[in-house]
C-alpha cells in the first residue's frame, strides 16, 4: 500500500513541473506586457523601455541565440525562467508587479474568501444532491424520481452567471432582501484564526456579523452550487441502484428488514464511494466556476484576481494564483486515487 | 406525447433543415460577416508578418473599426458604443468590420507600434488642465524629431502611436506655445492648432463626459475636482461621522510618485499636499502648502515661500528641506528611496527626465521656508504642473522609515492633508480619519473608500444604504438617482475626450474627404443621448470646453449621411467602402 | 413511463426473434424514453431554428441601430410608441431581442459543436494510441516513426538554438536508426554509451560554426538526446508521457485556461473555439483511453492479432467500433458543456466579434441594465442557453441508457 502511495505521489512531480513551466510560457507568450497595462494611455516609448528593463521583461525567457554566439553564458543564468524557477524554489511567489505586494500576502488574504464560498456551495450541493439522489433511487420511476432527475439535470445545464444575474434581479433588486455583492457590509469587521467569515463570527459569539456575511455568501453559494449539486443528486441515484440491485440487499428485504434499514444501513455505506469521488472531483471545478462567480458578485476572492491579472499582465499573480488553483486540483486527485486505493484492493495492485 | 406524431416532427425538421439547408445559396451577407473567417487582420498585424506584407506592394485589408476591450470615462460603453458607429458608417456606406483586437494591454500595445489598420476608438483624460498636456502628448515633436538646433527646420515624422499622423506645422505651434510665458499668447496659438487639426480632420473627436458621483441626500460639501483629487474635508454627512464612498477599483499604491491611476490619487490626495493645489472646482493652480511661487523675468527661476508651521501627520516639520527631499528622490536616479522597482512615471513625463534630462536642474534651499526652482529653459505650465496630486510632499521621515515599502497596505503614507491615512484592507477597503491639526481647518467625517466593482452592484449599495456616495453609474441608474429623493447626482466636469483615430497607414484615409465622410457619418448626438444622458457632450474639437483655449467658433461636422456619401462619391468611392489598402511606405521594424 | 425493465428485457432475450442490430435496438430504447425524446425534441428545435434563421430568415447585424426602440419590455402588440411587434423586448441599440435569440443560436451552437470536434478528434486520436500501445507491443515500423518523431522533435531544438538545420537532419536520422536497430548491442549501457556520443558529435561539430558556447549547449542538449534514444521508448513510455500531458491541462482551471488561451490567440469566434476544444482534449483522452484499455485484452483482439491483422485494421476494424458508444454518449454531455463555456467567455467579453449575436456576448451586453429594470434583455439569451445545453444533456443521458442498458441512471 504504502508503496503505491509514493508511486502516485511521485507520478504527480512531472505534471507539477509541467504545470510550472505551461504557466510561465502562456503569460510570456500573450501579447501586450505589463509595462502597457500599468502606464495606460499615458505610455511614452521611453517609460515603457524603462520600466521592461526595472522588471527584467527585456532578459530572454530561456536562451538568447546572439548572446550564446558572442560565448555568454551566463544569459541563461539570468533568463526569466531560471529567476522563475529559481524563486519557486523556494517559495517564494514574487511581489506583483504593478503593486508591489507580494503575491503570498494577498493570497493569503483572498484565498479564503474562495474556500468560504467553495466550501459553503459544497456543503449546500451535498445536503441537497444526496438526499434527493437516495429519494429518486429508493422510489425509482415515480413521479418524484423524473421530477428530480430532470431538475438534477437542469442544475447542471444552468449557465451559473445568468442564475447568479437573476438571483441579483429578484432578490436583490426587486426584493431587495439580499445585498447585491461584496462579502460584508461596511462597519462589520471579523477577525479570527480561520479568515472564514462565517466560522469566525460563530467563533467570536458575533450573532450580527454572522448574519451579515451570511446575507452576503448566500446568493454566490447557491449559484455555485447547483452544477455540483445536480452532479452529485444524479451519481448518488446510480450508484444507489447499482447497490440495490446486488444480492445482499436482495437477501436483506428476503431476511424480511425494513426499506428504510436496508437503504440506510446497507445500500448508502456501499454506495458512498463513487458519490465520495465525484464529491472530490467537483472541488476543482468550483475553484474554476469561481471566476465567473466572483464577477457577478464582487467576490474578494482569487477567481477573479488571477482573472485581472491575466489582464494587467501582472505575471507574479498569475503564476502564484494558478499555480495554487493547479496544485490543489492535483493534491484533490492523489487524495480520491489514494481513497480509492485504500478502498479497493484490486487498484493498487494493477 | 405519441411517438407518431413525434416521429412526424423529428423527420420533418430534420428533412427541412437539411435540405434547404444544402440548396441555400452559400454566400449570404451575414455568413461573410461570420467573425471566424474575419479574425486574419488581428494576426498580420503582428510586426513579423507585417514585414512580409512590407514586400507585396499594395495589401487589401476589410475596412475594420477596432472598438476598446474596457470602460473607460470617455467611452463608458465601448462596445455597443463601437457598435452603434458601425451601424452608422454603414448607413453612409462605410461596409465596416468590427475588431476586437485583444485585452487593454494588447490593444495599447497594437496601438503603440501603430498596428490597428483601421478605425480606433481612445481617449484622453488630462492631467493638469493645461492645453499643453493635451495636445502636446498627441501632435508635439517627439524627442527624435528635434534634430538640430532651430525649431523651424524641425520635421515632424509620422507617430506610429498616433496612427502614423503627422503635422509639421502644428508640432512647431505648439512647440512655440510650450515655451511662450504668455498665457493670452498660448491661449491664440492652441485656437490655432484646433482650428487646424479640424480643417484636417486629424480625428474624429466623438465626445467629452461629465463624471457623474452620486450621493445619498445626507451627505453634502463633496467638491467633485476636474483636475486633481476630489475634496473630501468638507464633506458632511448627516446622522454619521463616517462617509463610505464607492468606487470601482482599488488603489495601487499610495506614494503618488510611483502611480499613474486615479484611485491611487483619490486617496493620496486627502493625505498629502503639492507645493500648489487646484482652485476647488475648476483647473486654476492656487497655492497649498506653498503660500507663493514667483518666476523671475524669463520664467526659469521660480521663488516658493512655503507655509510654516505645518506639520506632517508623524510630528515632523514641514520645510524647505522636506521638499528639497521629495523632489531629489523623484529626479535622481541614484537617490537611496528612489528604488528600482518604483517607477517614477510622472515626474519623467510632466518634467522631461531625471537626472540630467531633468527640467528642473537644482531645487535649492534659500532659507528654512523658501526654495528656488531652476529650469533649464522656460516651462509655462509650471505651476499646473506643481499642483499635480503626483508631486505631492511626504514626510521624508516617514519614507525613510517604510523604505521600499512606503505606500504599501502596510503602510501607507504620511503627509500634510486633511486626513491621516488610518488602513488599507487591500481590494476592500481604505480608511482615513480627520488631521486635527490640518491648517486649512479640520474635516468632520471618516472617510471609507470602498472598492464595488461592478456599476450596478455599487449603485444598489447607495440606495441600500451601504455607502454614501459613489462615482460611475450606468445611464438608466442615473436617470433613476435623479428621480429618486433620496439621491443626488453631482457631475465632474468633463477633462477628458474620446475620439476615433484613423490610421494614416491606411491610403484611402490619407484622402482629406473619406476622412470628413466618416466625420460627417456618425451620429454623435445619438451616442451621446444614447450612452452618456445628459452627462456628456458632443466634442469638437480636442480641448474640452473646461480648459483655456477651448475654441467655441469651430463649426462642429454636422450629421449628415447624405453628404457623407456624396463626399465618398467624391473620393472615388461612389459604391461606398468597405475594403482599403495598406499604404507600403510605412514601415514597421 | 414505457422505460424498459431489465428483467423483461432478459426474458425477450431468450424469446425467438428477427435479427436486430445493436444500433436498432439502441434507437428503439432511446425512442422509447420521454426524457431522451424531449432532449432530442429541443436539440433538433435548436439546430433547425439556427440553420433556417441563417440561411433563410435575412439579418444585418452591421445595420441594426435604432435608438428610438432601445431598450423595450416585450410587446405582443403594436402600438403608438412600439410600431414593431418585439416578443422578447429589445436591447441598448433597439435591436430585436428575439432575431437576436434565434440568430445568435447560429453561432453559440456552431461554437459547441467545432469545439467538440475538436476535443473529440484529438482526444480520441490520443486516446486510442495511448490506449492500444499501452499493452500492445509496438511494430518495428511504428517504434521506428515513434523514435524519428523524438529525434525530429529533440533535433528542432537544438538547430534552433545553434541555428544550423543540420542537427534536424541528424537526429532525426539517429532516431530512425535507434528505432530499426533495437535489440543493437546487447547491453544497455553500450547502447547509451554509443548513442549519446553519437548525440554529442551531431550536434556540437556543427555548432562549432557558430560557436564555442553554442557548442557546449549543444553538446549538453545531444548528449541527453542520445540517451533518451538509447532507452529503449515503448508504448508503455509513449502512454505515460502523453497521460502526464493530459493530466497537465487538467489541472489549469477550465476558464482561466480557455481564458489564457483566448488572451494569446486574440478574440473572436474561431478563436473561442479552439481554446474551449483544446481545454476539452484531455477529457476525450482519458476516456478512450480507459475504454481501449478495457477491450484490448478482449479474446477477439487476441484473435485478430494472432491472425496476423495489422495495428492499424485492429484499431479501426476491432477497436474503434466497440468502444463509440462511450464516446457518442460523452460528445453529446460535451457539446453540453462546449456551449456552457462559450457562453462564458461570450459573458467575458471574449466570445463572437459584434455586432455578430452570440448568447453569452448578449449576457454580458445587457446585464448592466438589469438594475434599471431590463430583465428581458438577461432572461431570454440566458433561457437559451440553458434549454439547448439541457436538451443536449437529456439527449446525451437517453443516450447513455440506450447505448448501454447496464449503465442506466
Amino acid at each position: 500500500m504504502t508503496r503505491y502511495i509514493i508511486r502516485r505521489i511521485i507520478s504527480v512531480i512531472p505534471t507539477l513541473i509541467g504545470v510550472t513551466f505551461v504557466i510561465f510560457m502562456f503569460q510570456r507568450l500573450i501579447p501586450g506586457d505589463p509595462a502597457i497595462a500599468m502606464l495606460g494611455e499615458h505610455a511614452t516609448e521611453d517609460s515603457i523601455n524603462r520600466i521592461r528593463e526595472q522588471f527584467g521583461l527585456n532578459r530572454p525567457l530561456f536562451l538568447d541565440r546572439e548572446a550564446l554566439a558572442t560565448g555568454d553564458l551566463s544569459g541563461f543564468f539570468d533568463s526569466q525562467y531560471v529567476n522563475y524557477m529559481e524563486r519557486l524554489s523556494h517559495l517564494d511567489l514574487g511581489e506583483s508587479i504593478h503593486r508591489r505586494i507580494p503575491v503570498l500576502e494577498t493570497l493569503k488574504l483572498r484565498f479564503p474568501a474562495t474556500v468560504e464560498l467553495s466550501l459553503l456551495s459544497m456543503i449546500i450541493a451535498i445536503l441537497i444532491g444526496i438526499p434527493v439522489g437516495i429519494i429518486s433511487a429508493s422510489r425509482r420511476n415515480s413521479l418524484i424520481d423524473s421530477v428530480s432527475m430532470v431538475g438534477s439535470l437542469i442544475g447542471v445545464s444552468m449557465p451559473i452567471f445568468w442564475l447568479g444575474l437573476m438571483e441579483i434581479m429578484l432578490l436583490a433588486v426587486i426584493l431587495k432582501w439580499l445585498p447585491a455583492g461584496g462579502r460584508l457590509s461596511t462597519g462589520f469587521e471579523i477577525n479570527g484564526i480561520t479568515h472564514l467569515y462565517l466560522v469566525d463570527s460563530l467563533l467570536n459569539g458575533d450573532l450580527a456579523g454572522f448574519k451579515d456575511a451570511l446575507s452576503h455568501i448566500i446568493m454566490p453559494a447557491v449559484a455555485l452550487a447547483t452544477i455540483p449539486m445536480g452532479i452529485i443528486a444524479r451519481m448518488t441515484r446510480s450508484s444507489m441502484l447499482d447497490v440495490l440491485q446486488e444480492d445482499y440487499i436482495r437477501t436483506a428485504r428476503a431476511k424480511g428488514l425494513g426499506g428504510r434499514l436496508v437503504l440506510f444501513r446497507h445500500a448508502l455505506k456501499n454506495a458512498a464511494l463513487p458519490v465520495v469521488t465525484i464529491i472530490g472531483l467537483q472541488a476543482g471545478t468550483l475553484l474554476a466556476g469561481a471566476v465567473l462567480t466572483e464577477t457577478i458578485f464582487s467576490w474578494p476572492g482569487i477567481g477573479r484576481w488571477v482573472y485581472d491579472a491575466i489582464l494587467g499582465r501582472d505575471y507574479p499573480i498569475v503564476q502564484g494564483g494558478t499555480l495554487l488553483i493547479a496544485l490543489i486540483f492535483v493534491a484533490v486527485n492523489l487524495i480520491v486515487d489514494i481513497l480509492y486505493a485504500l478502498l479497493d484492493p484490486r487498484i493498487r495492485y494493477k | 406525447m405519441s411517438k407518431k406524431l413525434f416521429y412526424l416532427i423529428i423527420s420533418l425538421l430534420m428533412a427541412g433543415s437539411l435540405v434547404l439547408g444544402a440548396c441555400a445559396p452559400k454566400p449570404t451577407p451575414v455568413e461573410e460577416a461570420a467573425p471566424a473567417e474575419e479574425a486574419a487582420p488581428a494576426e498580420e498585424a503582428a510586426p513579423a508578418e507585417e514585414a512580409q506584407a512590407e514586400e507585396v506592394a499594395a495589401e487589401k485589408i476589410p475596412l475594420t473599426l477596432y472598438y476598446m476591450p474596457v470602460t473607460r470615462f470617455y467611452y463608458p460603453s465601448p462596445k455597443e458604443i463601437g457598435e452603434a458607429m458601425a451601424a452608422d458608417l454603414a448607413n453612409a456606406g462605410f461596409d465596416v468590420q468590427l475588431e476586437l483586437a485583444g485585452d487593454w494591454p494588447t490593444y495599447l500595445g497594437l496601438r503603440r507600434e501603430g498596428n490597428l489598420d483601421g478605425l480606433y476608438m481612445l481617449g484622453w483624460g488630462g492631467d493638469n488642465g493645461d492645453p499643453d498636456n493635451f495636445l502636446n502628448y498627441f501632435f508635439g515633436f517627439s524627442s527624435a524629431d528635434k534634430v538640430g538646433d532651430d525649431p523651424a527646420a524641425w520635421v515632424k515624422s509620422p507617430e506610429k502611436r498616433e496612427g502614423w499622423y503627422a503635422n509639421t506645422d502644428v508640432a512647431y505651434l505648439l512647440y512655440q506655445a510650450s515655451i511662450n510665458p504668455d498665457q493670452s499668447a498660448r491661449e491664440e496659438m492652441y485656437k490655432q492648432v484646433e482650428n487646424m487639426l479640424h480643417d484636417d480632420v486629424a480625428r474624429l473627436w466623438v465626445a467629452h463626459n461629465n463624471t457623474p458621483l452620486v450621493f445619498s441626500s445626507a451627505v453634502s460639501g463633496y467638491v467633485p475636482q476636474p483636475v486633481g483629487a476630489d475634496y473630501f474635508e468638507g464633506v458632511k454627512v448627516e446622522g454619521s461621522d463616517t462617509f463610505v464612498f464607492g468606487r470601482g477599483g482599488d488603489s495601487v499604491q499610495l506614494d503618488p510618485a510611483v502611480v499613474t491611476d486615479g484611485e491611487s490619487f483619490r486617496v493620496t490626495g486627502q493625505v498629502l499636499e503639492p507645493l500648489y493645489q487646484y482652485e476647488p472646482g475648476s483647473t486654476k493652480p492656487i497655492p497649498a502648502l506653498a503660500e507663493s511661487c514667483t518666476p523671475n523675468e524669463n520664467s526659469t527661476e521660480w521663488t516658493c515661500t512655503l507655509r510654516q508651521g505645518v506639520k506632517f501627520h508623524d510630528g515632523t516639520d514641514f520645510n524647505a528641506d522636506a521638499v528639497i527631499f521629495n523632489f531629489d528622490r523623484w529626479r535622481f536616479t541614484d537617490n537611496p528611496y528612489h528604488y528600482d522597482s518604483q517607477v517614477f512615471e510622472y515626474y519623467e513625463y510632466m518634467w522631461g527626465g531625471f537626472d540630467d534630462a531633468s527640467v528642473i536642474t537644482a531645487v535649492e534651499k534659500v532659507d528654512d521656508y523658501t526654495v528656488k526652482f531652476v529650469l533649464s529653459q522656460p516651462l509655462a505650465p509650471f505651476l499646473a504642473n506643481l499642483a499635480m496630486d503626483m508631486f505631492a510632499i511626504s514626510s521624508p521621515a516617514a519614507i525613510e522609515a517604510a523604505g521600499e515599502d512606503y505606500g504599501l497596505p502596510s503602510n501607507g503614507c504620511v503627509g500634510t492633508g486633511p486626513f491621516k491615512f488610518v488602513e488599507w484592507v487591500e481590494g476592500d477597503h481604505i480608511t482615513i480619519t480627520p488631521n486635527e491639526d490640518y491648517w486649512g481647518g479640520a474635516p468632520t467625517v471618516d472617510v471609507v473608500f470602498r472598492v464595488i466593482a461592478d456599476d450596478s452592484a455599487r449603485f444598489l449599495a447607495l440606495k441600500a444604504g451601504d455607502i454614501q456616495g459613489l462615482e460611475q453609474a450606468v445611464v438608466e441608474d442615473l436617470a433613476a438617482a435623479e428621480a429618486d429623493d433620496a439621491l443626488y447626482v453631482l457631475t465632474r466636469p468633463a477633462l477628458n475626450t474620446g475620439y476615433l483615430a484613423f490610421s494614416y497607414k491606411i491610403v484611402e484615409f490619407q484622402d482629406v474627404r473619406v476622412r470628413e465622410a466618416i466625420a460627417h457619418a456618425i451620429n454623435r448626438q445619438g451616442l451621446i443621448d444614447n450612452f452618456y444622458g445628459a452627462y456628456g457632450e458632443v466634442a469638437k474639437t480636442f480641448l474640452p470646453p473646461l480648459i483655456w483655449g477651448y475654441d467655441d467658433t469651430i463649426e462642429d461636422w454636422e450629421y449628415n449621411p447624405e453628404l457623407s456619401r456624396q463626399l465618398l462619391a467624391e473620393a472615388g468611392f461612389p459604391d461606398g467602402l468597405s475594403e482599403v489598402t495598406i499604404d507600403p511606405t510605412f514601415v514597421t521594424e | 413511463m414505457t422505460q424498459i425493465n431489465p428483467e423483461e428485457f432478459i426474458v425477450t432475450d431468450f424469446a425467438v426473434r428477427e435479427h436486430r442490430s445493436l444500433w436498432g435496438d439502441a434507437w428503439r430504447r432511446l425512442i422509447s424514453s420521454n426524457t431522451a425524446r424531449l432532449g432530442m425534441f429541443v436539440v433538433i428545435l435548436f439546430i433547425s431554428s439556427a440553420t433556417l434563421s441563417h440561411f433563410f430568415w435575412e439579418y444585418e447585424p452591421k445595420k441594426d441601430l435604432d435608438y428610438s426602440l432601445k431598450l423595450k419590455a416585450p410587446n405582443l402588440t403594436v402600438t403608438e410608441e412600439i410600431p414593431s411587434i418585439h416578443p422578447f423586448g429589445t436591447d441598448k441599440l433597439g435591436r430585436d431581442i428575439f432575431r437576436r435569440v434565434v440568430h445568435g443560436g447560429w453561432n453559440s451552437l456552431r461554437v459547441g459543436i467545432v469545439a467538440v470536434g475538436i476535443s473529440l478528434i484529438f482526444g480520441g486520436v490520443i486516446g486510442l494510441l495511448t490506449g492500444f500501445y499501452e499493452t500492445i507491443t509496438m511494430t518495428t515500423v511504428e517504434r521506428i516513426t515513434l523514435f524519428g518523431i523524438s529525434g525530429f522533435l529533440l533535433g528542432s531544438l537544438s538547430a534552433w538554438i545553434a541555428n544550423q538545420p543540420l542537427q534536424l537532419v541528424g537526429f532525426t536520422l539517429l532516431g530512425l536508426v535507434a528505432g530499426y536497430f533495437e535489440g543493437f548491442w546487447a547491453g544497455q549501457l553500450k547502447r547509451v554509451v554509443f548513442f549519446s556520443v553519437l548525440g554529442i558529435l551531431i550536434s556540437a561539430v556543427p555548432a562549432l560554426f557558430a560557436g564555442s558556447s553554442v557548442a557546449l549547449v549543444c553538446g549538453v542538449l545531444g548528449l541527453l538526446t542520445g540517451i533518451f534514444l538509447a532507452l529503449a521508448l515503448d508504448g508503455r513510455f509513449f502512454s505515460n508521457v502523453m497521460m502526464r500531458i493530459m493530466d497537465m491541462i487538467l489541472s489549469f482551471p477550465g476558464y482561466l485556461l480557455a481564458i489564457a488561451i483566448v488572451a494569446f490567440l486574440g478574440p473572436g469566434l474561431g478563436k473561442g473555439m479552439i481554446a474551449i476544444g483544446v481545454v476539452g482534449i484531455p477529457v476525450y483522452a482519458r476516456l478512450t483511453r480507459s475504454a481501449v484499455l478495457s477491450v484490448v485484452n478482449k479474446e477477439y483482439i487476441l484473435a485478430a492479432q494472432s491472425v496476423g491483422e495489422s495495428h492499424g485494421r485492429i484499431i479501426f476494424r476491432h477497436i474503434t467500433p466497440n468502444i463509440l458508444s462511450p464516446i457518442i454518449v460523452q460528445t453529446t454531455m460535451g457539446l453540453a458543456n462546449a456551449i456552457l463555456s462559450a457562453a462564458a467567455l461570450g459573458f467575458l467579453g471574449l466570445g463572437a466579434i459584434p455586432p455578430e449575436p452570440e448568447w453569452g456576448a448578449m449576457l454580458g451586453d445587457s446585464y448592466r441594465y438589469l438594475t434599471s429594470g431590463a430583465w428581458w434583455a438577461v432572461l431570454f439569451p440566458g433561457l437559451a442557453i440553458m434549454l439547448s445545453v439541457l436538451g443536449f444533456n437529456l439527449l446525451g443521458d437517453g443516450l447513455r441508457d440506450a447505448l448501454d442498458p447496464k449503465l442506466r441512471t
